[in-house]
């Protein structure tokens, strides 16, 4: 009998251990910066001139980080293309350019890339700013500027943060006072 | 000859401590600025690495965090602001060593514990052996009883 309830003190706790443990999806990348305000910035355009974190504020911000080796990114380009296009009027969509060359990404451009706004992040500092781990990885920044959801890896189907989701929360954020 | 024998021993003392002074004593240098990025860049986890610190991962990311902790460097911020920058962005997964407070706590406390538990269990075992009496036991066996009669038969004859 004493013998069975010391296997239970020891079992029990190890089995919820193992079981939180591996319940959990190794993919979903926590970031301390969701409730709080997004980090400044001011980056080049690749079409030419700046643009800053500050200029965008009164209205709802998608920042996507991307680049045109990456496949992922690729994949959730036409999902993205389509929200763009529903919520580009009241939604203000910012792709930054993830260690790449200017040239590589203006030539992917032209080639049919994203047509939202693509700025480059020359040295990372911005994409370690937002503590970004890798692309892509997409933030919804509400109109007063602060960080309200995020998302690391590709918006699509079948994924934990599909398209129908990112709608859902922008819609949120349109609707926010 | 005794006497003489004390005085060699305290001057082999007073070289020994002196050789010492010389070789441990002397003024710690301020360490460089490389020196010091790299022992920040070996507390922080590669993001993208399996395992490997920003100062020891090839991957362009580490790259830029360590530009980015040589700059806060030399704007005279401390290794432990620099740390909490990273922690502020990436959360307490970013360091190496989880910290010592809340949930990191269990981190440094359980492999004490679970020593202090392995060597209970051992302990507990032992003590047990010795009051069942695992040699009153092997004594009682009917095989060696067996055998130890068969072996004073065999003396005998």
């Amino acid at each position: 009998m004493k013998r069975a309830l010391w296997a239970l003190v020891i079992a029990v706790p190890l089995v919820v251990l193992l079981a939180t443990g591996f319940s959990r999806d190794p993919n979903v990348v926590v970031t301390p910066s969701v409730g709080k305000p997004a980090p400044p910035f001011n980056l080049s355009r690749l079409t030419g001139g700046h643009l800053s974190m500050a200029s965008l504020r009164g209205r709802p911000v998608l920042v996507n980080f991307w680049a045109s080796w990456c496949v992922s990114c690729a994949q959730e380009q036409p999902y993205l293309q389509s929200v763009w296009k529903t919520y580009r009027s009241r939604v203000e969509f910012v792709g930054v350019d993830y260690q790449e060359s200017a040239g590589d990404a203006r030539s992917y451009l032209r080639n049919g890339g994203p047509r939202w706004t693509i700025v480059e992040d020359p040295g990372q500092q911005t994409a370690i700013n937002f503590g970004v781990t890798g692309v892509p990885e997409t933030f919804l920044i509400d109109r007063h500027g602060i960080v309200r959801y995020h998302f690391a890896g590709p918006i699509i189907p079948g994924t934990t943060y599909p398209p129908s989701l990112l709608k859902s929360d922008l819609q949120k954020l349109i609707g926010q006072a | 000859m005794r006497r003489n024998l004390g005085w060699i021993a305290i001057v082999w003392l007073l070289l020994i401590v002196g050789v010492a002074l010389v070789a441990y004593g002397q003024p710690t240098q301020h360490p460089s600025l490389a020196q010091q990025a790299r022992a920040v860049g070996s507390q922080l986890r590669c993001p993208i690495c399996q395992g490997e610190s920003v100062a020891d991962s090839p991957s362009t990311l580490a790259g830029a965090m360590r530009v980015e902790i040589r700059r806060q460097l030399k704007q005279g911020r401390t290794p432990a602001q620099i740390k909490a920058f990273f922690v502020a962005r990436y959360g307490n997964w970013i360091l190496l060593s989880p910290p010592a407070a809340g949930i990191g706590d269990l981190a440094w406390l359980a492999p004490p514990l679970l020593l202090l538990g392995g060597l209970g269990f051992v302990a507990t075992l032992v003590l047990g052996w010795r009051r069942t009496g695992v040699g009153a036991a092997q004594a009682a066996s009917p095989y060696l009883e067996r055998v130890r009669a068969e072996l004073a038969e065999s003396e005998r004859v």
